[in-house]
C-alpha cells in the first residue's frame, strides 16, 4: 500500500509541469482504486443487485434520470433554494454578527440565547416552520437560512473583535465616527471570517436543502433520491448523492475558497483566531 | 478561543460567574415573558398557531407520566452515543495511520474531502434501504457524520504537525511510536478536537432528522409526530429538549477539553471545514 | 546653567517659565489619568497631575522609560482617552474627543490592510467627503514627499516596515491636521532605516511648519529631533523635567552630530537622568 502509493505520489509530482491535469489527477485518481474495489465487491455477489449496483449503473442512472425524469429542472429547483436560503442566512448573520460585535452589552447578553438557538438546530425547528408557513419553499428556504446564519454569525462577530484596535483609532484621529469605522475597518476586517462562515454554512445548508426536500418538497435533488427509494433503485440513489458532492465541491473549491484567499492573499490578513 | 480586546469598547474587569449567568438569563426571561403574553388573553395568539408556556409544561408533565418522554431522551441519546463512539474511535484512529505517512495522506485527502461534503443526512434514503426503518439506520447516520468530519479534521490536523516535532523526537532516542504518542496526537488535537466538536452537533441533528424518517421512537419522532397530528406542544418540548441535550454536551464535555489542552498549550485550529 | 540645575530637581519643581495660556498650542493642566486593570479589577494611575505646554510649529518630544505612560499621553491629546482629572487645551478649545485637527501616528502603522497605498493615504480625505480627483491628486503629492512615488497600488503587506510608517506619515499629513501626534513611530523599525526617517522627518517638518508631539524611548532620537524634550517619570508619569536643545536645525544630521560634542553632552546628562529614573525610581518617589 506504502510503496504504491508512493509511486502514484511521484507520478502526481511528475504532472507538476501542467498544474491543471496534474490537480485533475490528484483530485481525482484516489476515486479509481475505490471504484475498482467496490466493483470486485459486486463481482463477488455477496450482496445483491439491487442492494448495490455496479459501479456503471451509476452513468447510466444518471443518463436516464437527464433525459427521462427532468433530473437538471430538479437540481435547479435545489439550487435556488439553498442559494435563497443562504443569502438570507449570510444577510442576516452580518447584520446581527455586526451588532454583537460591536456592542459588548448585546454581546454579554446574547451569547447565552444564540449558543441555545444553534443548538436547537433547523431540524428540530422543522416540525414548527412547516405548521407555521405550510409544506413550500417558503419553509425550505427558511430552514437553510436558519443553517446559515449560525456560522456567518459566528464569524462576523469574531471577525470584527479580532479587528487590532488601533485600526478603528486610526480612523477616528483622522476624523471619521463610528460609521467609517464600521464601513472602513471592521467590515472589511471582518470579510474574510465572514467568507469563512458562509463556506461552513453553506457546507451544512446544502444539505439541510435536501434533508428537507426529502421531507416536504414535492420537486429536487433531495425528493428524486428519497423516491427512488420507494422503487428500490440504490442507483438513483447514489445519482443524487454524487450529484449533491460535486456541485458543492465544485461550488466550494471554484467559487467560496477563491474568494476567500483572495481576500487573504492580498490584504495579507488572516482569519484570525487566536 | 481568547478573544481580543475590541476595538470600540474598552477592557472592563472580569465579572463574577453570577453575574454573567445573570445577565444571559435575561433574554430567556424576556422571549419566556413575551411567549407567555403573546398566548395570553391580551396577546390573543390562538392555540393553533402556538400555544401557552402553561400548556406545553402541562403536557410535558402529562408525556413524563406515561413514560414516553423518558424513553424518547434515552432512546436518541443511548443511539447518538453508540454513533458516536464508533465514529470517532474509527475517524482519530484511522486519520492518524493515514496522516502518518505523507504520500498516503495526500492520497487519501480528496476522498476524505468528497466524504466528508457528503457525511450525514444525504445518507439517510440509502441507510433506510440498506438497513430498513429501524434503528440501524438511525446509527449508521450518526457514525457516517461523526465518522468523516472526524477523520477529515483529524488528517487535516496530522498534516499540520511540523516535521521538526518529530524529528526532535527521532533525534533523542525515540520510536515511530513515540513520534506517534509525543507529536503526531497532541499536535493534531486541536484539530481532532474541532471535529469531535462538529462531530457532536452535527451528528445530533442527523439523529434527529434520521429519527423523523426512518424509527419509530426518540426525539426526532416526538417532533414529527407533532407535526403531522398537530399537537404543538409536543413539538415545542422537543425542540426545548433537542437544544438543551446538544448544548449540555458541547458545554460540558467539549468547550472544557478544548479549553485545557489548545488553549493551554497556545496552539489553534483552522475553521471547521 | 539653568538647564542643568533643571535636570536634577524633581517634577513639581522643575517648572518652565509660564507661558500666557493663549501661546501655548497644546496646554496639559493638571492632567491626571486612571484606569481599571482588566485582569486585577485594581484602580491603576498612569498619569499623575501632569502639566506642561507645548508652543505652536514646535517639535516636542516626550522621553520617558517604556511602560511610563507616554503613549497613554498622547491618546489623551488625539481625544481616544479622556482624562480623569484636569484638561488638555488645543489651540486653546478642551479636547472632548477624536477629531481630524490632531493626526496620530501609531507604532504599529495602523494602516487599513485591505486599502492601497493611496487609499490609505487618501483616507481622511474621503471620511471628509472630498471628490476622488482631489483625493487622488493630494495623496499623490504626499506619496512623493514622503518618497513612495511608484507605490500607489501596492497593499501595506508588500511594503517594508519603514516604507509602511512613511505610508502613515503621509496619511496623517494629508489630513492637514494643526497637531501631529507620533507614537514612537520608528521603533520597529532597524536602525539604519530609522536614521533616514529621522532626517526625512525634519526635512518635512521644516516645510509644514506643524506642531509635532513625538513619544519615543530613545535618548538619541529625541535630541536629535526636538526642540525641546519633556522627561517624564515612570509610574504614575509626571514632568522630570523639560530640556531645549541649543543644536541649530542646519547642524542636525547624523553625519555631523555622531562628532559633536553638544550633542554628546545632552546625551550624556540626559542619558544619566534616565538611568537614575530605571533604578531607583521608587526611592525618589518616596523623597519627593
Amino acid at each position: 500500500m506504502t510503496a504504491a502509493s508512493a509511486v502514484y505520489y511521484r507520478l502526481a509530482m511528475g504532472l507538476a509541469e501542467r498544474p491543471w491535469l496534474a490537480a485533475l489527477f490528484r483530485n481525482l485518481g484516489p476515486f479509481v482504486p475505490l471504484i475498482a474495489a467496490w466493483q470486485i465487491v459486486v463481482l463477488l455477489r455477496i450482496w445483491p443487485r439491487s442492494f448495490l449496483p455496479a459501479p456503471a449503473a451509476v452513468p447510466q442512472a444518471f443518463a436516464f434520470l437527464v433525459t427521462e425524469s427532468d433530473l437538471p429542472g430538479q437540481v435547479l429547483r435545489t439550487i435556488y433554494r439553498v442559494t435563497a436560503g443562504g443569502l438570507a442566512g449570510l444577510g442576516l448573520g452580518v447584520l446581527l454578527g455586526a451588532m454583537v460585535g460591536t456592542s459588548r452589552g448585546l454581546h454579554e447578553a446574547l451569547r447565552g440565547l444564540i449558543d441555545y438557538l444553534q443548538a436547537v438546530g433547523e431540524i428540530g425547528w422543522l416540525p414548527l416552520f412547516i405548521i407555521w408557513s405550510g409544506f413550500n419553499d417558503r419553509t425550505i428556504i427558511l430552514t437553510v437560512a436558519y443553517t446559515v446564519f449560525f456560522p456567518v454569525f459566528f464569524g462576523t462577530m469574531a471577525g470584527i473583535l479580532a479587528v487590532p484596535r488601533t485600526l478603528a483609532n486610526s480612523v477616528l484621529t483622522l476624523g471619521g465616527g463610528r460609521r467609517h469605522v464600521l464601513w472602513e475597518v471592521l467590515l472589511p476586517g471582518a470579510l474574510p471570517a465572514i467568507i469563512t462562515g458562509f463556506r461552513v454554512g453553506m457546507g451544512f445548508g446544502w444539505r439541510t436543502v435536501i434533508l428537507a426536500e426529502m421531507l416536504i418538497a414535492q420537486l429536487g435533488l433531495g425528493v428524486m433520491m428519497f423516491e427512488a427509494r420507494s422503487f428500490f433503485r440504490v442507483d438513483w440513489i447514489l445519482v443524487g448523492m454524487v450529484v449533491a458532492g460535486v456541485l458543492w465541491l465544485v461550488t466550494d473549491r471554484f467559487v467560496l475558497l477563491p474568494l476567500e484567499s483572495k481576500t487573504i492573499q492580498r490584504w495579507g490578513v488572516q482569519v484570525v483566531e487566536r | 478561543m481568547a478573544i481580543p480586546a475590541t476595538s470600540l469598547s474598552r477592557p472592563v474587569p472580569r465579572q463574577p460567574a453570577w453575574q454573567t449567568t445573570a445577565i444571559r438569563a435575561v433574554p430567556f426571561a424576556v422571549a419566556l415573558a413575551a411567549w407567555w403574553l403573546a398566548t395570553s388573553p391580551w396577546g390573543g395568539l390562538p392555540r393553533y398557531v402556538l400555544p401557552s408556556p402553561g400548556a406545553v409544561l402541562d403536557n410535558a408533565l402529562e408525556l413524563y407520566a406515561k413514560g414516553t418522554l423518558v424513553s424518547a431522551i434515552l432512546s436518541s441519546i443511548g443511539r447518538m452515543l453508540l454513533g458516536f463512539a464508533f465514529g470517532s474511535v474509527l475517524g482519530v484512529g484511522l486519520g492518524i495511520l493515514v496522516g502518518t505517512n505523507r504520500a498516503v495522506a495526500a492520497f487519501f485527502m480528496p476522498l476524505a474531502r468528497f466524504f466528508q461534503a457528503v457525511a450525514g443526512v444525504i445518507w439517510i434514503p440509502l441507510a433506510v434501504l440498506w438497513f430498513g426503518l429501524s434503528w440501524k439506520s438511525v446509527t449508521f447516520i450518526i457514525f457516517n457524520t461523526v465518522f468523516f468530519l472526524v477523520f477529515y479534521n483529524t488528517l487535516m490536523g496530522v498534516q499540520t504537525v511540523p516535521r521538526t516535532l518529530a524529528n526532535s523526537i527521532l533525534t533523542l532516542g525515540g520510536s515511530r511510536w513515540d513520534v506517534i504518542w509525543e507529536a503526531l496526537i497532541p499536535g493534531a488535537l486541536p484539530g481532532i478536537l474541532v471535529g469531535l466538536r462538529v462531530g457532536v452537533g452535527y451528528g445530533w441533528r442527523s439523529l434527529i432528522a434520521a429519527e423523523i424518517i426512518a424509527s419509530g421512537q426518540g426525539l426526532g419522532v416526538l417532533i414529527w409526530e407533532g407535526q403531522r397530528l398537530f399537537r404543538i406542544p409536543d413539538i415545542i418540548l422537543g425542540l426545548f429538549l433537542i437544544g438543551l441535550i446538544s448544548l449540555t454536551m458541547d458545554k460540558l464535555v467539549f468547550a472544557p477539553l478544548q479549553a485545557r489542552t489548545i488553549e493551554r498549550w497556545g496552539t489553534s485550529a483552522r475553521a471547521p471545514q | 546653567m539653568a538647564d542643568s540645575r533643571a535636570i536634577h530637581r524633581h517634577d513639581h519643581t522643575a517648572r518652565e517659565a509660564v507661558l500666557p495660556e493663549d501661546a501655548a498650542k497644546i496646554l496639559f493642566d493638571g492632567v491626571t489619568f486612571e484606569y481599571i486593570d482588566a485582569q486585577t479589577g485594581e484602580r491603576l494611575r498612569a498619569i499623575d497631575g501632569l502639566t506642561a505646554q507645548i508652543r505652536e510649529n514646535e517639535f516636542f518630544c516626550i522621553l520617558g522609560p517604556s511602560g511610563c505612560g507616554k503613549s497613554t499621553l498622547l491618546y489623551l491629546v488625539a481625544g481616544l482617552l479622556k482624562p480623569t482629572q484636569g484638561k488638555i487645551l488645543v489651540g486653546g478649545r478642551v479636547v472632548k474627543g477624536p477629531g481630524a485637527d490632531r493626526g496620530l501616528v501609531f507604532q504599529e502603522y495602523a494602516l487599513l490592510p485591505w486599502r492601497t497605498v493611496r487609499e490609505n493615504v487618501a483616507l481622511g480625505l474621503k471620511i471628509r467627503g472630498v471628490s476622488r480627483e482631489e483625493r487622488d491628486a493630494v495623496a499623490r503629492r504626499f506619496i512623493h514627499l514622503v518618497g513612495l512615488d511608484g507605490f500607489e497600488r501596492k497593499y501595506p503587506h508588500e511594503l517594508s516596515g519603514g516604507m509602511r510608517q512613511r505610508v502613515a506619515v503621509a496619511r496623517t499629513l494629508a489630513n492637514s491636521p494643526d497637531v501631529m501626534l507620533m507614537d514612537e513611530p520608528f521603533a520597529a523599525v532597524d536602525a539604519q532605516t530609522r536614521a533616514v526617517l529621522q532626517e526625512e522627518l525634519t526635512r518635512i517638518w521644516a516645510q509644514s511648519r506643524l506642531t509635532v508631539v513625538f513619544v519615543t524611548h530613545n535618548v538619541d532620537e529625541a535630541i536629535f529631533l526636538g526642540d525641546r524634550v519633556l522627561i517624564m517619570t515612570p509610574r504614575p508619569a509626571r514632568v522630570h523635567s523639560v530640556i531645549p536643545i541649543d543644536i541649530p536645525r542646519e547642524e542636525r544630521s547624523w553625519a555631523h552630530l555622531d562628532r559633536d560634542p553638544r550633542f554628546a553632552a545632552l546625551r550624556g546628562r540626559i542619558g544619566d537622568v534616565m538611568r537614575n529614573l530605571g533604578d531607583g525610581s521608587a526611592s525618589n518617589h518616596d523623597r519627593g
